[in-house]
């Protein structure tokens, strides 16, 4: 998992306000490891985050490493930005995780035109002071990341 | 065929102007002008209503816990029932209260006015959410990544017909006196794809108007309903499904498994089918929600709106003529849009739409597309408002009495 510094054009994008239910999520993506919550029962994965399991309402989730793999669901590509801290054009994208859940987020270090569903893609952290968000890239072909 | 909620009937409505910014006008005003000239539409006085649904924006009525106490203060009379719902689930609330007969007279009222200076995007639109606000998808976004999914999925086509759909709305709003886009078109769907690249694939023509303005709806009992000067308006069917968050989900198209089932199973009961619908408003955000509506809501199969749409059913002499008002995206978007698709429904049944027709207020139209925006003898309109960006929502079948 590779880890960049964002340029942002003017300003700072909103950024995530960590709860003590969420910090488990924000300090292991400061590690460099993206990390989803599990079941213990019946295994299933959870995305977004969840008090209680989405399949059996069981309160007793576990953040658990996942491979930061998976393919591209769909795109937008931005050209007209929420706030300016967005330099356009950017990529929003929903990844669909190796793992299953279907994740939104940001694709970076990529030519927007180049973009197509169901291209492979690896979670690429990128740095905001003490915080690092699991923005995605282009998969090196043949890397585990 | 039976009545949903059969005790009560929409009986007054009223829009205020709208403009891109109504400053210093607030969103409280305009909300107060609706309800007074819904109350006036419907020849009935405010020591009636018994019962106010409110949504406005700002000092001092903006989303206090019980805004039904700021209005019962306001109007100086004590409310029964009523609270923040707005839109089509108000209706229905408001019908099942008083066919229950909980309560005589509901208001429902929206009033929403931005600040000067509001930002590039609708306030509306920004997420705050831990997980979602840093990856850049405010609502424009979320609606690109479903309708890129929707052309993966479906084809090419799709992108035209979401064209389509603009244009055909837009050139209703064209021809609404006082729309925000009024006298701006006709658009071709080459025009809607042409214009400036939003959130890819969706453009600028391709999303909704960003501005302020008020509108309100009065229901009552069906034997007070009988007294009062305009056709009232009957609730046939309805309901209202919420399958996840907004916008803090990614917008997948296989979010909700069999999704157009509550629609299926309220009309059965209702003892009518599309085939009893005359009029149709959809609650038209983005081009995309447009075909997807047309498939949840049981009009066509998955995967068949494009060619839906392109068949010309929205025109004003297709079969299921659509935003007859120019919708959100021509007519007004003012941030709580929600009562609009309600209003022009009942405008369809009372044959009471202002277009080019020289005696429009007479109920004389030419049904010439291009000038007029009157439905010819229409008696039943299906109405909707939004779910999260792909699935569920609520709807509500309308019949002049």
């Amino acid at each position: 998992m590779s880890t960049t510094t964002a340029a942002d054009p003017v300003g700072e994008i909103p950024l995530p306000v960590p709860s003590p239910r969420t910090q488990p999520f924000w300090t292991a993506a400061a590690g460099g490891t993206l990390v989803l919550q599990r079941c213990p029962n019946d295994a299933s994965y959870q995305w977004t985050p969840q008090q209680a399991c989405i399949e059996c309402l069981s309160e007793d989730l576990v953040w658990e490493p996942v491979s930061g793999r998976g393919t591209v669901y769909s795109y937008s590509i931005v050209r007209r930005p929420q706030t300016p801290a967005f330099g356009v054009p950017y990529v929003v994208v929903i990844i669909e995780l190796e793992e299953g859940p279907r994740m939104l987020s940001r694709l970076v270090d990529v030519d927007p035109e180049s973009v197509t569903i169901g291209m492979p893609v690896q979670v690429s952290f990128e740095r905001h002071g003490d915080l690092a968000l699991p923005l995605f890239t282009r998969a090196e072909q043949g890397t585990t990341a | 065929m039976s009545v949903f909620l059969d005790g009560a009937r929409i009986v007054g409505v009223h829009t205020t102007a709208v403009g891109r910014s109504l400053h210093p006008r607030t969103g409280f005003s305009l909300a107060l002008e609706s309800l007074l000239g819904a109350l006036d539409d419907a020849g009935m006085t405010i020591g009636e209503v018994d019962c106010v649904y409110a949504s406005t924006s700002g000092w001092p009525a903006g989303s206090p816990p019980f805004p039904e106490a700021f209005w019962a203060k306001q109007i100086g009379r004590p409310l029964r029932w009523g609270g923040s719902m707005f839109g089509i689930p108000a209706v229905l609330d408001a019908a099942a209260a008083i066919t229950a007969g909980l309560i005589d007279t509901a208001a429902v009222v929206v009033g929403n006015c931005r600040v000067p200076d509001a930002g590039a995007t609708a306030v509306w639109t920004r997420p705050e959410h831990e997980f979602t606000a840093w990856s850049g998808s405010f609502t424009s976004v979320q609606y690109g990544l479903a309708a890129q999914r929707y052309i993966h999925e479906y084809g090419d086509k799709a992108l035209h017909a979401m064209g389509r759909a603009s244009a055909t709305i837009r050139n209703y709003g064209s021809i609404h006196p006082g729309a925000i886009y009024e006298g701006r078109g006709p658009f071709t769907a080459a025009d809607v794809l042409a214009s400036r690249p939003i959130a890819s694939p969706l453009t600028l023509l391709m999303c909704s108007a960003v501005n302020d303005g008020g509108h309100a709806l009065i229901m009552t009992r069906t034997d007070r309903a009988a007294d009062t000067p305009k056709a009232p308006i009957s609730v046939l069917a309805g309901a209202n499904q919420r399958p996840y968050p907004s916008y803090f989900e990614a917008p997948v198209l296989d979010a909700v498994p069999n999704e157009g089932a509550f629609v299926t199973e309220a009309m059965r009961r209702a003892g009518i089918t599309h085939q009893d619908i005359d009029v149709v408003q959809l609650y038209d955000h983005f081009a995309i929600g447009v075909l997807m509506e047309f498939e949840m809501y049981g009009f066509c199969k998955p995967g068949e709106a494009a060619d839906f749409v392109e068949s010309g059913v929205m025109e004003l002499n297709g079969r299921y003529p659509t935003c007859t008002d120019g919708g959100l995206q021509s007519y007004s978007h003012n941030g709580k849009p929600s009562l609009y698709r309600v209003i022009e429904g009942v405008r369809q049944l009372r044959n009471e739409v202002p277009d080019r027709c020289p005696n429009w207020a007479d109920g004389e139209h030419s049904h010439t597309d291009g000038v007029c925006r009157a439905v010819r003898d229409a008696r039943t309109a299906f109405v909707t408002n939004p779910g999260p960006p792909t699935g569920g929502g609520a709807f509500a079948v309308l019949r002049r009495s």
